[in-house]
């Protein structure tokens, strides 16, 4: 059963990173969370979005500052290359315990 | 680069990994050392143990040919650090067999108790050797099925102890189901991940 507290901790929900929550960006931060950097076409793979949408969820995350975007040369051939930011980092910590403290309260 | 992680990712991480390897060229590459190495046992040619290192060259290239063009790219870590984790594994695996190698063929000059010893137990060290060989490249490199090609390897030589058969023929066994593995998860791969215009 629900306490007035758990409710009150509910109301964080109220302030929960939209940016992140979404499922397709919390997949990117997370997979970027763990590893040191990846290109377009791996992300993109294995999301397993489309190019367009991949592309406007990464623009978004890099407006956020959540994540670099840099155009390197690997083999002499130009990739996107991403990885998250302090910034995002934190941002997807934040979200975690968030959710934790959220889930906690309904039981 | 922040290297503070306050989450615990290690089950996304693996399964990264998993993908990261899931082209079989390690198995095949791996594959291909052993098998090497089973020949010059076979052939009771310890001089060839040099050619041994030739595949682990390989790796890379064919990494960035067949694999990167597919699936794209993922650093685990910074570059340096991975090109070290590579080379300490390629480095170790080559040190240890010609470790056995020279063991096996120098003893002539040990104490003779010693020599009993190695001569008594010889295939029994070949398998300590081989299973922490695999264990290493297993954890340096993060791919479980090396857990498995390590015990399989283990068990391969002691069944040429008690069957028994010759070592060689236990390692190429070994190597086949390395090399047979490697190729298997190859062309899946290429099915999976067919090559994409630009």
């Amino acid at each position: 059963m629900t306490t007035k507290s758990d409710f009150d901790v509910l109301l964080i929900a109220g302030d929960i990173d939209k940016l992140v929550h979404e499922p397709a960006r919390l997949m990117l931060l997370s997979i970027l969370y763990t590893i040191d950097s990846a290109d377009f076409v791996f992300l993109q793979k294995q999301m397993g979005l489309t190019r367009g949408n991949f592309s406007t969820h990464m623009s978004k995350l890099e407006e956020a500052h959540y994540i670099n975007v840099k155009k390197e040369f690997v083999d002499r051939k130009p990739m996107t290359v991403l990885s998250i930011t302090d910034e995002g980092r934190a941002a997807l910590e934040k979200y975690r315990g968030q959710m934790k403290k959220i889930l906690a309260a309904l039981g | 680069m922040n290297d503070t992680k306050l989450l615990k990712s290690k089950g996304l991480e693996q399964k990264l990994y998993l993908t990261y390897h899931q082209d079989g060229l390690l198995d095949l590459t791996i594959g291909i050392i052993i098998a090497l190495f089973g020949l010059v046992i076979l052939a009771d040619q310890p001089a060839f143990v040099g050619l041994i290192a030739i595949p682990g060259v390989l790796y890379i290239p064919f990494k960035q040919s067949i694999s990167r063009p597919r699936m794209g790219l993922i650093r685990f870590e910074s570059e340096q650090k991975q090109a070290l984790k590579l080379t300490l594994s390629m480095l170790l695996g080559v040190a240890v067999l010609i470790a056995l190698i020279v063991l096996f063929t120098l003893t002539g000059g040990m104490p003779e108790n010693i020599q009993a010893l190695i001569r008594d137990n010889m295939r029994l060290i070949f398998s300590g050797f081989l299973g922490v060989s695999l264990l290493a490249v297993a954890t340096l490199l993060n791919n479980r099925r090396f857990y498995l090609y390590a015990v399989v390897g283990v068990l391969l030589v002691w069944a040429s102890m008690l069957v028994p058969f010759h070592l060689g023929i236990a390692v190429m066994a070994l190597a086949a189901i390395l090399i047979l593995t490697g190729i298997a998860l190859l062309v899946q791969f290429i099915r999976d991940y067919p090559l994409e215009d630009e």
